[in-house]
């Protein structure tokens, strides 16, 4: 039962972003245009199927710079290969989150 | 954007918070709030607006998945094979407990305290069931005598209700055994007081462990007191353990009549005689019961059975596997007893697998076998007809249990022993010819589906599993995703 699970074009566009570098919520609805009410709930449906997992940000870090700590999400290995598997499924994926802005974050 | 702006979609945050379970709430609410001093500090008012608005939808949307996982996992639960034996282990212990805790069902349960139980006989005679008084006190005397070949020793009892004056003109009326003197030393029991206590010239009264604490109020020093039954002197000379008596007869006081009183009483007095069979005649036999010819005065012969007290112990496991028996042979006309066709598949259903199948059938068997036997067991000790009543609740739950049993195990998967799920109807007797109609499950991890027939037909008699080979997997979450999510 190796198989990947099928994953809608929101979520794999919610996937995409977050594995192009876009790792916290807001900097994903920016890149995918969608509402807040839309990504959030992805994500976190995305994390309970185990493709993405969050991590907050260090209390020390976020002090240092007077704001309160973020958290941040990346994808996993099961992520990684259910992305692959899906961007065969949604090819234009590649064309709307070039992988190459995973340095804008 | 002003402070007090934010401070507003702050406070909406916290009231959205509060859609959201609270063991989910505060690291919900850390992350909005967060997400949003972040935005409030590059963005202007209206896209913050929107960007608060979307946290009263993602609140009720976790809400949403945190009460379907809720509801799914223990759906998943009481799917699972583990928990079905686990249940039924603890209703067995459940009914072991209680059969423990039950005076009535206790002394099943644990070694007879008499010595030698086996050669220790209760003589009845034939056509009664030993549980009522068949034999007169002139047998008795006359058995005393002349069946000395026979048994070594004999006692006599009858279980009278006499009216008990306990002091102080306050009186209670008990079942009370009355009995040859030798009674206790036939039995050869610790439970009672031991016959160094007893004075034998005169009548002396034996009281249960109940009736002591009851009426006498436990009272450590009662050894010798003086009571009256009917009208008669009786000297207390102690109390019986709570699981001494295992004889015929309720008795709640046991009164050891002098030899002069039982001379007295009239030979046509009905009642039990206890024996111990000699050695001789027991040696190298191991059944328990015997029957003895006595020739009567009339010249006609009289059959009595010797039924060994041990027996009396074990009644209650014969007439529970007898009532099982008939449960067993019942069943057909209750269900089937085909388990379906589970056609032959190398790939899934390797010999360990359907060994896995058979076992834990068998296991459902051996649980539900002592829990009903215990239950009936329980139930039964709350009516004076007892046997009859335990005949019956037996009969009645183990056709149940078992008719449970093959139904439950028809609808599970073979392959991961889950219940199936999601039962969907499947065509319509009207418009099929030669297929089926009737009713398609599933198994949520993805090994096959369960067609049950409506009608059964010559083509399609009983149920039957389909596998589903790797092509169907992808529209299945993995195995542990789908039992526990």
């Amino acid at each position: 039962m190796g198989a990947e699970p099928k994953l809608s074009h929101t979520a794999a566009l919610i996937l995409r972003a977050i594995s192009t570098g876009y790792i916290y919520g807001f900097s994903v609805m920016e890149m995918t245009g969608l509402p807040s009410g839309t990504v959030y709930p992805a994500m976190r449906r995305l994390e309970r199927d185990g493709l993405i997992q969050s991590k907050w940000e260090q209390e020390t870090i976020a002090n240092a710079e007077q704001r309160p700590p973020r958290k941040y999400y990346k994808v996993t290995r099961a992520g990684k290969a259910t992305l692959e598997a899906t961007l065969k499924r949604y090819p234009l994926l590649e064309k709307l989150i070039p992988q190459t802005e995973a340095e804008h974050v | 954007m002003t402070r007090l702006l934010l401070r507003v979609y702050m406070l909406a945050l916290s009231c959205a918070s509060w859609i959201v379970p609270r063991e989910s709430r505060a690291e919900w609410l850390k992350e909005w709030k967060a997400e949003l001093w972040h935005i409030a500090s590059l963005h202007s008012s209206g896209r913050i607006a929107a960007f608060a608005a979307g946290a009263f939808q993602d609140a009720y949307l976790l809400r949403s998945d945190l009460r379907h996982a809720d509801a799914v996992r223990s759906l998943a639960l009481g799917s699972s094979p583990a928990i079905c034996l686990l249940s039924l282990l603890l209703a067995a212990l459940a009914s072991l407990g209680l059969a423990f805790l039950l005076p009535g069902t206790r002394p099943t349960l644990l070694p007879s305290p008499y010595h030698d139980a086996r050669t220790l006989v209760v003589v009845s005679r034939d056509g009664s069931r030993g549980t009522s008084p068949s034999i007169s006190l002139g047998e008795f005397r006359y058995w005393q005598h002349a069946a000395q070949g026979v048994f070594s020793d004999l006692a006599f009892y009858q279980i009278v209700r006499k009216q008990l004056h306990t002091g102080h003109g306050a009186g209670v009326e008990l079942s009370v055994s009355r009995a040859s003197g030798d009674l206790l030393s036939l039995l050869q029991t610790s439970e009672f007081p031991t016959s160094d206590q007893l004075n034998k010239n005169s009548a002396r009264l034996i009281l249960s462990d109940a009736v002591w604490r009851r009426y006498f109020h436990a009272d450590p020093h009662i050894a010798g007191r003086l009571v009256f039954l009917m009208g008669e002197k009786a000297t207390i000379v102690g109390i019986a353990k709570p699981d001494a008596w295992q004889l015929p007869g309720k008795a709640e006081a046991w009164l050891l009549e002098s030899d002069s009183r039982m001379d007295s009483l009239e030979a046509t007095s009905m009642g039990f005689v206890v024996a111990r069979m000699q050695p001789s005649v027991t040696r190298n036999v191991s059944q328990d019961n015997w029957h003895m010819t006595v020739p009567q005065n009339d010249g006609n012969v009289a059959g009595f059975a010797c039924v060994s007290v041990r027996h009396y112990t074990r009644e209650p496991y014969v007439f529970f596997a007898f009532a099982a028996l008939m449960a067993l042979l019942a069943l057909p006309a209750t269900t089937s007893l085909p388990l379906g066709e589970y056609p032959y598949n190398p790939r899934q259903q390797s010999l360990a697998l359907r060994l896995r199948r058979w076992l834990f059938l068998t296991a459902k068997l051996l649980l539900i076998l002592p829990a009903v036997c215990f239950a009936s067991l329980d139930v039964a000790q709350a009516f004076s007809d007892t046997q009859s009543v335990q005949l019956i609740v037996t009969f009645a739950t183990a056709l149940a249990a078992f008719r449970w049993m093959l139904r439950d195990q028809r609808s599970r998967c073979p392959v991961c022993l889950q219940l199936l799920r999601n039962p969907v109807r499947v065509g319509q007797p009207s418009r099929n010819f030669l297929a089926w109609n009737g009713t398609e499950l599933i198994c949520v991890v993805g090994h096959g589906f369960l067609h049950v027939p409506e009608l059964p037909t010559s083509w399609f008699s009983t149920q039957r599993w389909l596998y589903l080979d790797a092509s169907w997997r992808s529209i299945f979450r993995p195995p542990e995703v789908a039992r526990t999510t």
